[in-house]
């Protein structure tokens, strides 16, 4: 008696199992169908260049500095992989404060005298690079980890799902730029070689 | 035998008693979904069907407006995006990405936690791939891999805040009901970690690690007021600080609390005329409230947080008097901790922590006199855990290639008692007082052998009061494959103590201690493989094995005939995990899982409360009108054996959370429905001596809730 209550219950509870599924799978299917044209939009790499993007909108450089070129001067550096590449497609986005956004990749620190910012991708270069910018009033950006701790200006990290950023002051004091306090206010605070960390 | 027939015959009859109690119509909360309520008596599993095409339409509809991030001001980019490879530390004490964890992964988030509507840490579990949750009607029971013991208090996973242990050091319980810590409103993401994790944190990270991840002061920023009325006339309220100064501190606060009448029940088991044929009124009442507080500056952080909860005991739980207000039991848990962290150089990390815990357990119970006409007797059962100790952990990427991180940790239980009394005439029953310490010691060591190549070998020594040494040794492997493919191999051995509980008390009629008791013993080994489609969709499929020796398992003792926990022999199981996760550029998203698996105890046999299958859908899609998210949770799990060899049949239950994410004008709305095709389901019991007739407690039908935050 019982079990054939059971066994039919759970006939029942198959099918809906299998409904479920289903529903989840065609949904999945049809967006996918729609993400593959797509996907690049909210890939990590993309996300990053948009607060790279952000960032300059939220920084006041020196005047002379800010003059001297009548583009945005936006440089790459590191790793070369996703990073780099998504930078590199901001170039043709609106102007920020009238000036268009123009991408260069360099090879020698020494050629980091006349960007507004820096990117530096990745890990492994990033002390050298973040050394040969020091004091220069350049905008350095860097997703590795510990970067703002170790004289970069902004670093990007992750926590959970998000992407977030922390901020060097002393670095931005060096280098001469005013972060906006919108941008301080979402930003973690962190000092050179030490901070809250996680 | 005689009772549980006594139990089948009745479940029409209290199918019939569910029915009446849910008399509200919930078409108003659902109208802007655009589904009108089914007749009532349309065969319930036709039903999605109109959801599945509703949810289509709109996926398809939404996936066609994309953003360009640029467009994007930063706080939007900052609060609505979302990583599909997400960081976590709650695996191995530092951050990492999940695709560089030899583990499997998941992490709910605040935005999943307000989507979906979820109340408490073991609502947002459940959602977990092959996690499942059981309710006695006092606590929630977090299963996992085909392990969920019916008379096992949350011992076998772990519960962090912030990366300190809460487990209790009487009961070794993961407080995760309506008796938790911390609000619910108060986390910003949940990491659950599957698998054995004691060799990083010692006992109790058997099946699983769950570390909750407090907001911080900058993501609170300002008062936030929440407010929420919910079935069985519930009502909850809150009140939220957070500010970052301009000095760098950071200063939390918060108090919160909730009342509820609870539902009017009917047991079977005590369909009798002396007892108003099951039926209870006014009995499930709960009532909690809680605070937390947070100051931190310069990587010194001082936390304190304490919780209360009393409820009532509807089901007559150890043969107390039933349908009886009288019999309610307390919760209560109080926690400091004082950490400190500071980098060294970019690549070191060490920091120092030093915390205090308790945790006091009141149960108050109304017997009825030994024979007939004589008084009531009104008994008292305590249970209190304090503990202090201190930890210190460094984490430090000592080459290129290599990441380590190592850590002490020692606690000191220096109150573990438990007593039992009748109030009047006073007698005592039980008055057990323990103290005990436990000490570990880890090391961890992640090496980047190659590009492609991580190997992470670690191990962890813990000595736990007089018993001998623990040894916990893990070894993991990452092989990225390709850039869309990571394949894991994972090894890992865990344990757990007998605790205070399970080893010392005893209850006239009921348990007997068991000071034998020898630690349970848990060797895992999971296979596993990731696959990113375009960094939008994620693929996963895990494949473990595992055996636990030594299962400290609560039997009846041949002699007394009474209860106690013993070590009962070996378990082993096996399972497959297929998961698949996917997000569309207009934010809408989806997960769905599929468990399988089988558990053998040893006699061979399928373990009780664990269940074959479990299904999981969670789907959020932006609606078209006002912002307004629709969510939809999806819960199924195949029929369970209980402990009287009986089966509860499997089950299907589908939540929907309409929610209007904050805004600008400060305010953020839900409403929730759950459970809403109203199934009946059931989860089994313990074995009860004082109710021996009760194989299953029956779970809430339909229920809602509104709920209302504002922030400014």
């Amino acid at each position: 008696m019982r079990k054939l209550h059971s066994g039919r219950r759970s006939t029942a509870n198959v099918r809906r199992a299998a409904l479920v599924l289903a529903a989840g799978l065609a949904i999945t299917g049809g967006g996918l169908g729609q993400a593959s044209a797509q996907s690049r939009a909210t890939d990590e790499s993309a996300l990053k260049a948009a607060f790279v993007y952000n960032f300059a909108k939220y920084t006041d450089w020196p005047d002379d500095v800010w003059n001297k070129s009548p583009k945005l001067r936006l440089c790459t550096a590191g790793e070369r992989g996703g990073f780099t590449q998504t930078v590199a497609a901001l170039e043709g986005k609106p102007a920020v404060r009238g000036k268009e956004v123009e991408v260069r990749q360099l090879s020698r620190p020494e050629d980091a005298a006349s960007c507004h910012i820096l990117v530096i991708a990745g890990r492994t270069k990033m002390a050298e690079w973040t050394r040969g910018v020091r004091s220069l009033p350049v905008l350095t950006v860097g997703d590795g980890e510990g970067f703002a701790t170790n004289a970069g200006l902004i670093g990007l990290y992750a926590e959970g799902e998000k992407l977030k950023f922390e901020v060097n002051q002393e670095a931005a004091h060096r280098a001469g730029l005013r972060l906006s306090s919108q941008l301080l206010k979402l930003a973690r605070l962190v000092r050179d070689e030490q901070g809250e960390g996680r | 035998m005689l009772g549980i027939d006594i139990e089948h015959q009745s479940v029409g009859r209290k199918d019939m008693h569910w029915k009446r109690r849910f008399p509200v119509s919930v078409a108003g909360v659902l109208a802007p979904v655009g589904a009108t309520p089914d007749p009532p008596h349309r065969p319930l599993c036709h039903r999605p069907v109109y959801l599945i095409a509703l949810l289509l339409a709109m996926a398809q509809q939404g996936a066609q407006a994309s953003q360009d991030l640029t467009d994007l001001p930063l706080e939007q980019l900052m609060n609505e995006s979302k990583l599909i490879d997400a960081s976590i530390v709650g695996a191995s004490r530092f951050r990492q990405r999940v695709s560089t964890t030899p583990s499997a992964v998941t992490v709910i988030s605040r935005e999943d936690i307000q989507q979906y509507g979820w109340r408490t840490v073991a609502e947002a579990v459940r959602s977990v791939p092959g996690f499942y949750v059981h309710s006695d009607r006092s606590y929630n029971y977090i299963g996992t891999r085909g392990f969920a013991r019916p008379q096992d208090y949350n011992s076998r996973v772990l519960l962090l805040i912030d990366g300190q242990r809460t487990n209790d050091a009487v009961y070794d319980t993961a407080y995760v009901g309506s008796e938790q810590l911390i609000d619910i409103d108060l986390v910003e993401r949940i990491e659950v970690v599957r698998g054995p994790g004691s060799s990083v944190y010692g006992g109790n990270a058997l099946f699983g690690v769950i570390n909750i991840i407090t907001r911080t002061a900058q993501q609170i920023d300002g008062v936030e007021i929440g407010a929420a009325y919910s079935s069985f006339s519930t009502v909850y309220g809150r009140a939220t600080y957070g500010k970052r100064l301009d000095n760098g501190a950071e200063i939390v606060a918060s108090v919160s609390g909730s009342d509820s009448q609870g539902p009017d029940l009917c047991f079977p088991e005590f369909d009798m005329p002396e007892t108003s044929f099951g039926r209870t009124s006014g009995t499930a009442f709960d009532r909690s409230s809680r605070f937390y507080a947070r100051l931190s500056q310069q990587g010194l952080t001082l936390t304190a947080a304490g919780s209360q909860r009393q409820n009532g005991n509807p089901g007559a739980a150890y043969g107390v008097v039933f349908d009886d207000p009288d019999n309610k039991q307390t919760d209560q848990q109080a926690y400091a901790n004082l950490s400190y962290t500071r980098s060294l150089s970019p690549d070191t990390e060490i920091s120092a922590r030093l915390f205090w815990g308790e945790y006091r357990f009141g149960l108050n119970a109304v017997y009825a006199g030994a024979n007939a006409g004589e008084p009531e007797v009104r008994n008292h059962d305590r249970g209190l855990a304090s503990w202090w100790g201190s930890e210190a952990k460094l984490v430090t990427a000592w080459s290129e290639r290599n990441q380590l991180v190592s850590g002490l940790e020692y606690q000191s239980n220096y109150r573990q008692k438990q007593w039992t009394y009748d109030v009047a005439p006073y007698q005592s029953f039980l008055d057990d007082r323990h103290q005990s310490e436990r000490s570990g010691v880890f090391l961890q060591n992640d090496f980047q052998w190659t590009e492609a190549f991580k190997v992470s070998l670690g191990a962890r020594y813990d000595k736990v009061g007089s018993a001998s040494g623990e040894l916990s040794p893990r070894l993991g492997v990452v092989y990225r494959w390709s850039q869309q493919t990571v394949w894991k191999l994972l090894y890992g051995s865990a344990f757990r103590p007998g605790n205070a509980f399970e080893k010392f008390y005893t209850f006239p009629g009921q348990q007997i201690a068991n000071k034998q008791l020898q630690p349970e013993k848990l060797k895992t080994w999971e296979a596993g493989v990731e696959h990113y489609l375009g960094k939008q969709t994620r693929l996963a499929a895990t494949t473990y094995y595992y055996t636990m020796e030594n299962l400290i398992e609560q039997v009846t003792e041949a002699d007394s005939g009474l209860l106690q926990y013993q070590n009962a022999g070996n378990v082993k199981a096996q399972g497959l995990e297929f998961e698949a996760e996917h997000q569309w550029d207009n934010s809408a998203r989806m997960r769905l899982s599929l468990d399988l698996l089988k558990t053998q105890n040893a006699q061979g046999e399928q373990l009780s409360n664990s269940p074959h299958a479990i299904g999981k859908f969670l789907g959020s899609l932006p609606l078209p009108w006002m912002g307004l998210r629709l969510g939809v949770e999806g819960q199924w799990l195949s029929s369970r054996k209980t402990d009287a060899d009986t089966t509860v049949p499997g089950y299907g239950v589908v939540n929907l959370t309409l929610l209007r994410p904050m805004a600008r004008d400060g305010w953020q709305l839900s409403a929730s429905v759950f459970n809403l095709l109203d199934r009946k389901f059931a989860d089994p019991a313990a074995p009860d001596l004082g109710v021996p007739m009760r194989d299953r407690f029956v779970q809430d039908g339909r229920t809602f809730r509104v709920k209302a935050v504002y922030r400014f």
